[in-house]
């Protein structure tokens, strides 16, 4: 167990999600992309109180 | 983040990409928190709020929201308020259809001139409904019991329907009114 | 690795366990099957097309018309959202409780009693929904009445469900009597956890339904009060969204990483989201009521933010799941910023469904996350923009990831090899590119402001532009249902076949590492009672005072209807 789990630390230090990184911005960007485009029709529509 | 397990002191450990992520989540969150804020408390587009109590069973014959008499010059569920400015308007929803509304008969026509600000008043005498105003922020449910309201301005002339959003029985695809705003 | 028939089991789950937890599989499978046949009907009339007569051998009373509609709408919705989720979920939770302890239930008698009263549940219901006596959809809005069949049968299918949560929580505890050293198993605690959060939000459905609900139904009370209903309703309305997901997450951060070849990124960070959910899911249906008259807008606004916080684990699972999954990849020898994407065993039937399901859900989440925002659901608010997400959470994320969990399961189960691996894998893809079709049409028809629960073929009001999105909801629903017979008939002929495995094989339950050492996660993210605290300090500030005006302020006014008639009931 022990040793299972030192190599699984070492084999993380290594690793880089760095795909991970640019899959996360590329989400970002449509998570504003499609909620602003919501929100914009929002405003369009004036004032309702 | 840390405490103690068997005696030693152990520390979450998160990865620094990780680390990062959870900025950025939590900034992605923050930023959509205020752009609602922003629209609900400093441009006004607000939701419906507590309004009144009603009894479902008698409020379709109670004014303002009761049909006018044959013999009644006018509509009282059709409020001029300010003249070309502020208008209240008293719908009930009930099994399939709103009154008053234009369609399907023209019981009485809503008509209300252009950047006029509209207040609808909106209750269920039978199941629940649904009320949205096509092209405006009006989208409210009709809870029977319940007044709901919510006030938006008319700027462009045309007609606008308003239909049943809620499912209220076999009818309710049938459901709906509209309004028409006048030069 | 679904074929992978070889290695020697950690643990064997005993016959009669296999075959308790096939039961459950079944009777979800035969839900989703029955409640589909109304999906591609209902989208078809959409665009005008009306092929509910081809169904008419269903039914007890042959209802016409719109009828026809919600007949076939009530039955989709319940058996689908609620029968087809909580018998896979019950049955996939007593699988990982068992192999993730490798000891057996408790007190095995107890999960059957529980179950067995699911499926006595069902068929009672099963019965008014038959006859067009409950065509009531599956959110049962008083003062709309049904059949009382309708109500009980759903009372003994929570009730049924409660009952196999208490089996799990008494495995789980005596295990941890037994084994104090270790940390509980990820998928133990993810599964159990789930069981515990539905078990406190259910106890608004059982309100409604105990307290307001039946006492009417039976006469008992001359009204109803429809707001209360409805707060009650909300209260395991949304968690019930997370009752179905977070399974699928268990899977997602647990077993996949395992098959597609690596290992999870992260247990600790893990753990912390299970935990956010448990104390973030209940105290935050108010987001559902967004426009509703009797609830003030300053809670309504405060649910808000509390819903945008449940956000947080999901994107933290989003980002740990990936990582897992790109770990994976480049252990396989992926390249590239995005190709690593490619190198993941897309040909294994059972990983493909979950990938797919995952990609539909960050559309999901995004339209989510507009849901839940405050003044922006007005622009949304019961258009068919709503059942566009959640096709994109329970029937995606959900249901595409039971598909690929099924695709293991189920010949661990019976012992026999899937039929068919590549049919398996085309399942999910048709079904995807339905789903793509069907969603994006919803969506943007949404927009526009077609109403949701509406049969648009039949309604006056539909202007041209909406025309070309809706015969587009049309066809991709029409695909969609493709893609689910699919499975039904993978699955179906892999339980039925005479083929099985030779002695010594099997297919275990794919069970994955951690990059990180799960024994040294802090100690706090193992205990149970600071977090439960947190629940029920948390449920009882965001609902507390709202709740309790309501429920002071109760009228019992409203009298049944029925929806065929103006007239009301009695």
């Amino acid at each position: 167990m022990t040793t299972e789990s030192d190599n699984g630390n070492e084999a993380r230090g290594e690793f880089k999600p760095r795909g991970t990184v640019a899959f996360a911005a590329a989400f970002v960007a449509l998570i504003f992309l499609m909620w602003f485009s919501v929100y914009i029709i929002l405003l369009s529509r004036g004032a309702t109180t | 983040m840390s405490t103690e397990a068997g005696g030693e002191k152990v520390r979450m450990h998160i990865d620094p990409t990780e680390r990062a992520w959870i900025r950025v989540a939590i900034v992605v969150l923050v930023i959509f928190a205020l752009a609602i804020t922003v629209a609900g408390f400093m441009l006004g587009i607000q939701v419906p709020t507590e309004e009144q109590r009603v009894d479902p069973r008698t409020i379709g014959d109670a004014a303002p929201w009761a049909a006018p008499a044959a013999d009644e010059e006018g509509d009282p569920r059709i409020q001029e308020l300010v003249p070309g400015e502020k208008y209240a308007v008293y719908i009930i929803a009930k099994m399939w259809l709103f009154a008053p509304s234009q369609v399907p008969t023209p019981e009485s026509g809503i008509e209300i001139p252009a950047g006029a600000e509209v207040t609808f008043y909106v209750t269920s005498t039978d199941v629940q409904h649904g009320f949205k105003v096509q092209n405006t922020n009006v989208n409210f449910m009709a809870v029977p019991g319940e007044v709901s309201t919510l006030t938006t301005e008319f700027d462009e002339p045309g007609t606008y329907d308003f239909i049943c959003t809620e499912y209220c029985g076999t009818g309710h695809a049938a459901m709906f009114g509209s309004i028409t705003i006048t030069e | 690795m679904v074929t992978e028939t070889t290695q020697t089991p950690v643990y064997t789950i005993s016959k009669s366990d296999k075959r308790f937890i096939g039961w459950h599989v079944f009777f979800a499978v035969a839900a989703l099957t029955i409640g589909s046949l109304f999906g591609p009907l209902q989208a078809l009339q959409q665009a005008g097309i009306d092929w509910y007569p081809s169904l008419d051998f269903l039914f007890i009373n042959i209802p016409e018309g719109p009828a026809a509609y919600y007949q076939g709408l009530t039955l989709h919705g319940v058996l689908n959202a609620l029968i087809w989720t909580t018998f896979f979920i019950t049955g996939f939770t007593t699988l990982a409780v068992i192999r993730g302890l490798k000891r057996d239930l408790a007190i095995p008698i107890m999960n059957r009693i529980g179950f067995w009263m699911m499926v006595v549940g069902l068929v009672v219901a099963a019965i008014p929904l038959l006859g067009d006596s409950a065509s009531v959809l599956y959110t049962f809005y008083p003062p709309m009445q049904a059949d009382s069949l309708f109500y009980i049968g759903l009372v003994l299918v929570v009730v049924g469900s409660w009952i196999e949560g208490w089996g799990f929580y008494i495995t789980l505890y005596r295990w941890r009597k037994e084994n104090p050293e270790e940390k509980t198993p990820l998928i133990v605690m993810a599964v159990v956890l789930n069981m515990v959060m539905w078990q406190i939000a259910t106890l608004g459905i059982a309100a409604e339904v105990l307290g307001l609900i039946l006492p009417w139904t039976f006469s008992l009370t001359n009204g109803i009060d429809p707001q209360l209903s409805r707060t009650f309703f909300w209260f395991t309305g949304h968690p019930l969204v997370y009752f179905w997901l977070l399974p699928a997450y268990a899977s997602w951060y647990t077993m996949l990483p395992k098959q597609a070849g690596g290992k999870l990124f992260s247990d600790s960070l893990a753990r912390l989201a299970f935990w956010l959910f448990l104390i973030l899911s209940v105290p935050l249906g108010f987001h559902h009521q967004f426009v509703d008259p009797g609830v003030p807008a300053g809670w309504k606004f405060i649910h808000s933010i509390l819903t945008l916080g449940v956000f947080f684990p999901s994107l933290l699972t989003f980002f740990t799941v990936v990582a897992s999954l790109e770990y994976a990849a480049r252990q396989r020898g992926g390249k590239g910023l995005f190709g690593w994407i490619r190198a993941l065993p897309w040909g294994d039937p059972s990983v493909a469904a979950q990938l797919l399901a995952g990609i539909l859900f960050m559309f999901g989440g995004i339209s989510g996350l507009a849901n839940a925002s405050y003044n922006v659901n007005l622009v949304l608010h019961n258009t068919t923009w709503v059942p566009g997400h959640f096709h994109l959470t329970v029937a995606s994320a959900v249901t595409l990831s039971f598909f690929g969990i099924s695709y293991w399961l189920v010949p661990h189960i019976t012992d026999k090899p899937l039929w068919r691996p590549n049919l398996a894998v085309a399942s999910s893809w048709v079904y995807f590119a339905g789903m793509l079709i069907f969603s994006n049409a919803m969506h943007t028809v949404g927009l526009l402001g077609a109403p949701r629960r509406t049969p648009l073929g039949l309604a006056p009001y539909v202007p041209d532009e909406w025309n070309g999105h809706l015969f587009r909801v049309a066809v991709g629903g029409a695909i969609m249902w493709v893609g689910l017979m699919l499975f039904v008939v993978v699955v179906a002929v892999t339980a039925w076949q005479r083929k099985r495995f030779a002695d010594g094989e099997t297919v275990d339950i794919p069970l994955a590492e951690s990059l990180d050492d799960p024994n040294n996660a802090p100690a706090w993210l193992d205990r149970w009672k600071p977090w439960l605290i947190a629940t029920a300090v948390l449920i009882i500030l965001a609902y507390g005072p709202q709740l309790l005006d309501q429920i002071f302020g109760i009228e019992l006014t409203s009298p049944g209807f029925d929806p065929g008639s103006p007239i009301p009931n009695n």
